[in-house]
């Protein structure tokens, strides 16, 4: 098994990153609950699938994602087999080339959410999520969706747009989302 | 065509290049520039962040025009990240993705910097100028009506509301209704069909994948101009650097791109104006859903708009908005629904009964609205921070009602304002009470902006603009901004006409000072 410093990035925190830390509520409260948080031991991240044409997500990423994805999509994924799997896939993929191109200082931001979001401590604490993101049940998401979008926080409320957007964005702009709702595409030129 | 384009991206080695001008950025303003000075007989240098790419490039699909012609993929955010910038980035700037609407200047806001900012320009004065571009350009009146069109249309008539159509940039449109993804028929006589190509004719450089980092002066001159090779997703530098020395600078980076380039070069700003001022034409949307198959998609994008609200409380009154109707392609409406899941998924399966409209607020006109400051993150990279208040908000909610009374009247069965917290609304009556107990708290409202302007006024006095009226910098001898970002407020109207125009009449006078 790997140390937990790999696998959960905060004791590698660049300022930035405590900066965002320390931002509106999250307050020193977090950075102090952070190093009672490394005691506590890492997921196994083995058997997932992984997007192999990412080339910013980290496979630790794309367990987060793989968990949230089909909770903000619900029926708008194909339900079963090998469709949703693809699916899914797309969404890593097209989440991936968004962040790719966005600015570095844009990317960061991505970063420290998505870092906020695997960190035990402040997974527990601030989404309410209880387990590893790849065991937790489809009804604690919705309620960290829930949390967050209702926020009286602006940084939790700005960090579900975040994911609404890059998650929906990347499935709608892929022609395999188009037939369910009825999107003919654009036409043809001849 | 392309002979003298240089792609930094591909650049492995450190440039020079010389000239007579150096225009940063290739839009609205920055286009007219270079076709006017390099029509003058000067050698011209353009210097765009974003790719060349042309008609044979676009493919009408979101997943590949949202990369590579928008800044931040199409999601550049304000600092709270409350507003959702649609900017374009790419050779031909916001023409190469704009919705082809073109207004002149309202007569209220050219009075209204008249009166406080002493510009000179009347319509008259700008008449032979309009008249230039509009013929350039191919401005001229279109009669046709998309389905989401015709139910603005049809919302106003029936509620006796003002009604006009709309004059846009086009010569043989085919009607498709994919503007904002770059035209692929080169129907829309955008910069990038019309002044680049001018000026490259003429012998200008243009150089693409290359952002102006900063401007060097010696003294009260500007040196040369340290630009950063970008990456071909014009996202990251690639340590290659380009130098660009030329007599004259004409900036023309827009309303945040322009300040960016000042605040990184820190040049004398000693009244603290750069990038302060900067509006938005914040946006507000409603989408309703019709009986019939709007498909919000198809056809000219924008071809009908109201004023009704416009100057609803005079002009420095409460804030004013203009109302139009927007293309809704999937990948964009998937955004500006608020809720994930199930509610979501159902809501998108209606996008071809959807009729969205949108309200444009006109800000800057009244002291409760100082618009946005841009500030510079750690790596010079800027970001717009516009705080949203209750003046605003009051704008917001009353946008809202308007927009869903509209649809309402157009036959709409429901209407969804886009707030977090609206539902469908089933009658003009159950929509209106719903409004009035929406939160206005920052990321509620869902707010879009596809109109930077100010943030580098132009005016007669020295403590409240950057530029004086020929659009040259009060201190530094060899700079002029002719861009968007000269405004003092925002516009009122779609601003591409008013740039492209204000742009004819600076350039020219610039060439008639550099030749």
């Amino acid at each position: 098994m790997r140390t937990r410093l790999d696998n959960y990035p905060l004791a590698s925190l660049s300022p930035s990153r405590r900066q965002f830390l320390k931002t509106g509520v999250v307050g020193a409260l977090w950075l102090g609950l952070a190093s009672a948080g490394m005691a506590l031991t890492g997921c196994s991240q083995k058997d997932h699938p992984v997007c192999t044409d990412c080339q910013w997500l980290s496979p630790s990423d794309q367990i987060l994602l793989f968990a949230i994805i089909p909770v903000m999509l619900r029926a708008a994924l194909p339900m079963t087999g090998k469709g949703r799997n693809a699916a899914i896939h797309s969404v890593l993929s097209g989440f991936d080339t968004t962040v790719m191109h966005f600015s570095p200082a844009v990317r960061e931001e991505i970063r420290q959410l998505l870092d906020l979001l695997q960190f035990p401590v402040t997974r527990i604490v601030l989404t309410g999520v209880m387990s590893p993101w790849h065991q937790e049940d489809a009804s604690g998401i919705r309620s960290f969706l829930t949390r967050w979008q209702t926020s009286r926080f602006s940084l939790f409320r700005s960090g579900y747009y975040a994911l609404h957007d890059l998650i929906a964005g990347a499935w709608y702009a892929n022609p395999d989302s188009w037939k369910r709702i009825s999107y003919p595409g654009p036409p043809e030129l001849n | 065509m392309k002979t003298n384009h240089i792609d930094c991206s591909q650049l492995t080695k450190d440039q020079i290049v010389d000239g007579d001008v150096a225009i940063v950025g290739t839009g609205a303003g920055g286009s007219i520039a270079a076709q006017t000075l390099a029509e003058a007989g000067l050698k011209v240098i353009m210097i765009e962040a974003g790719p060349y790419q042309t008609a044979k490039d676009f493919h009408m699909q979101e997943s590949e025009a949202y990369p590579q012609l928008y800044q931040e993929v199409a999601n550049r955010k304000t600092r709270d990240k409350a507003i959702t910038i649609l900017q374009g980035r790419a050779v031909g700037g916001g023409t190469t993705v704009n919705w082809t609407s073109c207004f002149r200047i309202p007569s209220q806001s050219l009075a209204h910097w008249r009166d406080r900012y002493g510009w000179d320009l009347t319509e008259q004065l700008l008449q032979p100028w309009y008249r230039k571009v509009e013929r350039q350009l191919h401005i001229v009146p279109w009669r046709g009506r998309n389905q989401s069109n015709a139910a603005l249309a049809r919302g106003l008539e029936r509620l006796n509301w003002h009604e006009d159509s709309i004059h846009r940039n086009v010569k043989q449109c085919r009607n498709l209704g994919y503007c904002g993804t770059g035209c692929p028929v080169d129907a829309k006589q955008s910069a990038l069909v019309t002044s680049i190509p001018a000026a490259l004719r003429r012998g200008a450089v243009l150089l693409s994948h290359a952002r102006a980092r900063r401007l060097r002066p010696r003294g009260d001159k500007i040196e040369e101009i340290e630009c950063l090779a970008l990456n071909s997703r014009s996202s990251d530098a690639t340590g290659v650097r380009i130098t660009v020395r030329t007599k004259h600078v004409v900036l023309a980076g827009g309303g945040i791109g322009s300040p960016a380039v000042l605040l990184r070069s820190k040049i004398p700003d000693p009244d603290n104006l750069v990038g302060k001022r900067t509006f938005l034409h914040v946006t507000v949307g409603s989408i309703a859903i019709m009986p019939q198959r709007v498909d919000p998609y198809y056809g000219a994008p924008q071809s009908v708009h109201s004023n009704e609200f416009l100057w609803r409380d005079g002009i420095t009154g409460e804030m004013g908005y203009k109302i139009e109707t927007a293309p809704l392609h999937p990948a964009l409406a998937a955004t500006v629904l608020s809720p994930f899941g199930i509610e979501h998924a159902q809501a998108m399966k209606q996008l071809p009964f959807a009729q969205p409209l949108i309200a444009l607020l006109r800000d800057g006109f009244n002291r409760a609205s100082p618009g946005g400051i841009v500030i510079l993150n750690r790596d010079g990279s800027p970001v717009l921070d516009y705080p949203l208040s209750d003046y605003i908000w009051r704008a917001v909610r009353h946008a809202y009602g308007s927009l869903s009374q509209i649809q309402f009247a157009a036959g709409a069965r429901r209407v969804l304002p886009a707030h977090s917290e609206a539902t469908w609304y089933r009658s003009w009556g159950e929509a209106q009470g719903a409004i009035d107990d929406l939160s206005m708290v920052p990321h509620n409202p869902k707010l879009f902006s596809a109109h930077v302007m100010g943030g580098c006024a132009m005016g007669s006095d020295s403590r409240s603009s950057i530029v004086d009226l020929d659009g040259n910098h009060r201190y530094l001898q060899n700079l002029t901004i002719i861009d968007g970002a000269i405004f003092p407020t925002s516009i009122g109207a779609n601003p591409s006409l008013p740039i492209y125009a204000i742009a004819a009449k600076l350039s020219s006078q610039l060439a008639g000072k550099l030749r």
